[in-house]
């Protein structure tokens, strides 16, 4: 599975401007990725699901986010902690976040890709890499 | 929503690399990181399970000539 590579300007332009709950929710997944940005650990952000998708009203955002080996959650903020804790992520930024860290392998890193390149009908869904 | 046996054994295949990837972060990850990362997975995996259970529950009627 190849996920396509987008700045956070080209996804803003391309995903986030349309309707009023796309700006919603990207504005969340800016605040999102800044957040990650914080810890200096971040290798790898994906977006996948319904915002990756060409649906005017999405639900949610939902992400894939891959974190260096040595990155804990420990002595984070509560702020930075709240990305890593899934029902305060879900709460405050309506975000779905699936973390892991680059310890546990790539090949246990691509077959998780491959589960979030399908939608639940097991059509081929968008998968976007976000860069800054 | 699973319609056909060919969406009923990729399903399966999922949550088994789902299972696989979790087995793998249980190893990897230490328990506090464990605990807070895998609670997104396990919610998928659950939802993916209820889908199944839902396809198997039902027979739709066969049509005879």
């Amino acid at each position: 599975m190849i996920a396509e590579v987008v700045s956070l300007e080209a996804l803003r332009e391309r995903l986030g401007k349309s309707t009023p709950r796309r700006q919603f929710l990207f504005k969340r997944f800016q605040m999102i990725f800044d957040l990650l940005h914080e810890t200096r650990k971040v290798k790898h952000v994906y977006l996948f699901g319904s915002v990756a998708a060409a649906i005017p009203s999405p639900n949610d955002l939902d992400l894939l986010v891959i974190m260096a080996a040595d990155f804990t959650i420990k002595g984070l903020t509560q702020k930075v902690l709240s990305v890593f804790t899934h029902y305060a992520c879900r709460i405050r930024y309506n975000a779905d976040v699936f973390w892991v860290t680059e310890g546990i392998g790539e090949k246990q890193i691509k077959a998780v890709l491959d589960v979030f390149s399908r939608n639940r009908m097991q059509e081929p869904q968008p998968l976007l890499e976000v860069m800054r | 929503m699973i319609q056909n046996a060919e969406q009923l054994h990729q399903a399966e295949a999922d949550i088994q690399k789902l299972w696989s990837f979790l087995e793998h972060a249980r190893h990897t990850h230490a328990s506090a990181d464990y605990e807070q990362l895998s609670k997104p997975y396990l919610l998928q995996i659950q939802d993916r399970q209820q889908e199944i259970l839902d396809y198997l529950a039902t027979k739709p009627e066969t049509l005879h000539a």
